[in-house]
């Protein structure tokens, strides 16, 4: 009889709570404005890298063989590699040295000569087919040969990468044993031309028995 | 003024075209080569580009063209043509919606095709006759390649062995920048070689396998013949004469008698020099005063270093009785139609014996062989001490022991007296160190007395000590044994037979389970003389 008298006085409860009014407003329309994020920096690749704490090995190495240059003239435009903190340290150690500064200063040029595309390849500017097309960089000869792809679909084709408008250089298989890359922030537009940025650099390998230009063998 | 057609400026500039190599360098070696890499850039729009290739005779002929692009401002040129060697330049023309063109041409480099590498040996075979005295030729071959060597092996084929490497080296590894090589050597070949493979592979990775026959003619070993004796069965410092016949074709440098000691050579007894004698005729005298003697090796060189072997078996200070043959209770009593077999053996008669020849001389009765038939048709066989301490009226109180026809009938055989106590044990080589085969005075002499400990070996298919061909047993006369008391021999069981019916004898026993259960054996026995 007295859980009887509980359960009355709850369900009264619930009763009083459901014809009681709220004294909020009702929410008004709103126009929204759907708007791309700007990619343009308005800076030159060289002010970008320079201004970026992540790409200060990458900055080391372009002054250490004077190719600073290349990074900031504004009379042509490049699609711009570049690679974070600390691959560039990491390769050095690699090879023997502490910093890239100690290296050989054509080892390093012909690296960042390799990560210097001639043209503007990005998601943004020309149409570029979904499969790698070979592009050309700052070097001559076999060791020069790089591909490039733009991934604009979220099915992959060659690579992993699935990012629509991720970048993959030397995608597998595209260039030899080449080792291929994927981008991890992209389509930076600068006054100069584009930057991606990469964990990574890569190189041209013809096949496993290859010695790269700047590279260790398999590296 | 611009000029504009279709939304499209044709005022911009002519196509630029950019090549990544200077010389397009083929080389028709290897499975694929780099691409043929531009970059063609168009600010008016591309309307086509055409690929021609130039051959070194002055023909030209128009290898492909493109006319639809993916992007019109910027084309990707990547071709791999099927080269041929007379390919001199690659000739491209960009051409824009403007019709306004750009030429620009690369020079090919072709490198044609290489021959593998070539070996040439200098003797097309190598012949060695032994009989003609023919010396082993130098082996001397060349190898010459139109590129260079990367690895040369020579390796040679043998009839009843894996191939022998005689030279091998990687010259990558070496270090060596070679396009010819050649091979001078002198090999020791055989009658063993078939060939001599020579394996070149280029840097290409091509490879010639080029093989040399080899035909080698030996001289057979010399032939020992007529030896006697062919073992020597003799007692210990006894003094016996050898005999054998050798012929040699190549002539007889050297024998040698080397005593053996199972299978170890323990000395040389003799060492005669002789003077490349064709045939001869060897005869020594040995004294045999080792008792731990098993053979006596003879050893015929010829003036050729080879050499013929034969071991002559030798049993010094032991009786060595073969054939000997034991029957199950069907024979006690002698069966004329199988003479010979008895139930009962004696080491001193060195046969069996009848139980009437065996009642008057019980110092004589060394083994019992005794044999019934167990459930499921199993043959139970014994060897059984004649006297037992135990289970001893179950074997030997039967009819089979008796004879009651005899007059007097001969009693129980339990019930003789002046029997002897045989103990038996399974032999075990590993433990002892010797087998029948090869066993000597010298190892019977080792063996304790009283690890010889059975008065009964029962051999049933279950039991551990089988009584089947192949197994062989130490025995231990009794103390009152007239063939020497506590002497220890052994015997092996070299065959054994079963008769599943009682056959008609002149002399038939009636009816009992104990004898018609038939069989008998036949054993090897040795044992000191």
């Amino acid at each position: 009889m007295k859980s009887f008298k509980f359960k009355l006085f709850i369900s009264f409860c619930l009763v009083l709570l459901t014809f009681s009014s709220c004294e909020l407003e009702l929410q008004t329309d709103a126009e929204y404005t759907g708007e791309a994020l700007d990619p343009h920096i308005n800076m030159t690749a060289w002010d970008y890298i320079q201004n970026n704490p992540d790409l200060s090995d990458m900055m080391d190495a372009i002054e250490y063989v004077g190719l600073d240059s290349v990074y900031s003239q504004t009379t042509k435009k490049h699609t711009f590699l570049v690679i974070k903190n600390p691959a560039l340290t990491t390769w050095a150690n690699r090879l023997g040295y502490l910093t890239v500064k100690e290296m050989p200063k054509d080892t390093v040029a012909n690296l960042l000569k390799y990560h210097i595309i001639e043209g503007e390849y990005s998601g943004y500017h020309k149409p570029t087919p979904v499969v790698p097309i070979f592009v050309r960089n700052l070097l001559k000869g076999e060791d020069a040969l790089i591909t490039f792809k733009v991934s604009k679909s979220a099915w992959s084709t060659y690579d992993l990468s699935v990012t629509t408008g991720n970048v993959n250089i030397n995608t597998q298989g595209s260039n030899g044993s080449s080792p291929s890359i994927g981008s991890t922030t992209c389509n930076i537009l600068t006054t100069n031309g584009v930057v991606h940025l990469f964990l990574k650099f890569t190189y041209y390998q013809r096949d496993k028995n290859y010695t790269p230009l700047f590279a260790p063998k398999n590296y | 003024m611009s000029c504009k057609d279709s939304g499209v400026d044709l005022n911009g500039d002519a196509p630029e075209m950019s090549f990544v190599f200077d010389t397009l360098v083929a080389d028709m070696n290897q499975a694929t080569n780099v691409p043929i890499v531009a970059v063609i850039n168009s600010e008016v729009g591309l309307s086509s580009v055409q690929m021609y290739i130039e051959k070194t005779n002055g023909e030209s002929f128009l290898y492909k063209e493109v006319t639809s692009f993916f992007n019109i401002n910027q084309y990707s040129l990547t071709e791999r043509p099927t080269y041929e060697e007379n390919y001199k330049i690659f000739k491209v023309i960009a051409t824009d919606l403007a019709k306004k063109t750009v030429t620009s041409e690369v020079p090919f480099k072709i490198i044609g095709y290489k021959n593998a590498p070539v070996v040439q040996f200098e003797l097309p075979e190598i012949v060695i006759n032994e009989l003609f005295g023919d010396p082993t030729p130098r082996t001397k071959f060349s190898v010459t390649s139109t590129t260079t060597l990367k690895s040369l092996l020579v390796s040679r084929y043998l009839k009843n062995e894996s191939p022998k490497t005689v030279f091998s080296e990687d010259f990558t590894v070496s270090g060596k920048v070679l396009s010819s090589y050649n091979f001078d050597d002198s090999i020791p070949y055989n009658e063993n070689d078939v060939a001599l493979q020579v394996t070149a592979i280029d840097s290409y990775g091509k490879s010639k396998i080029a093989t040399l026959p080899i035909k080698y003619t030996a001289i057979p070993i010399p032939a020992i013949s007529n030896l006697s004796p062919t073992r020597f069965l003799v007692d210990l410092n006894a003094q016996v004469n050898i005999n054998f016949k050798v012929e040699s074709q190549a002539g007889v440098k050297q024998i040698k008698l080397v005593s053996m000691h199972k299978t170890t050579e323990s000395g040389e007894l003799f060492v005669d020099n002789y003077s490349s004698e064709k045939t001869l005729t060897f005869q020594k005298t040995i004294t045999f005063n080792d008792d731990a003697l098993t053979g006596i090796k003879i050893v015929v060189i010829d003036i050729n270093n080879k050499k013929a072997e034969k071991i002559v078996s030798a049993f010094v200070g032991l009786e060595y009785l073969e054939d000997q043959w034991l029957g199950s209770q069907f024979y006690t009593r002698g069966i004329p139609e199988e003479p010979g077999v008895y139930g009962m053996y004696s080491l001193k008669q060195k046969r069996g014996m009848s139980i009437y020849e065996a009642y008057g001389n019980p110092a004589d009765v060394d083994f019992l062989f005794y044999m019934y038939d167990q459930s499921k048709g199993i043959a139970a066989l014994r060897f059984l001490s004649p006297v037992m301490t135990s289970d001893a009226g179950r074997y030997k109180n039967g009819p089979w022991y008796i004879d009651l026809m005899n007059t007097p009938p001969i009693p129980y055989f339990d019930s003789w007296t002046g029997l002897n106590t045989t103990k038996y044990l399974q032999l075990n080589s590993t433990t002892q160190g010797f087998t029948f085969d090869d066993v000597t005075l010298n190892d019977l002499n080792k063996v304790l007395k009283s690890t010889i400990n059975l008065e009964r070996l029962r051999g049933t298919t279950v039991a551990t000590e089988k009584i089947e061909p192949g197994y062989v047993y130490l025995f231990k006369t009794g103390t009152k044994s007239s063939a020497g008391a506590e002497k220890i021999g052994l015997f092996k069981v070299e065959e054994v037979y079963y008769v599943s019916t009682m056959p008609a004898v002149t002399h038939p026993w009636g009816a009992d389970g104990k004898i018609s259960a038939i069989g008998k054996l036949r054993i090897s026995i040795k044992m000191p003389k």
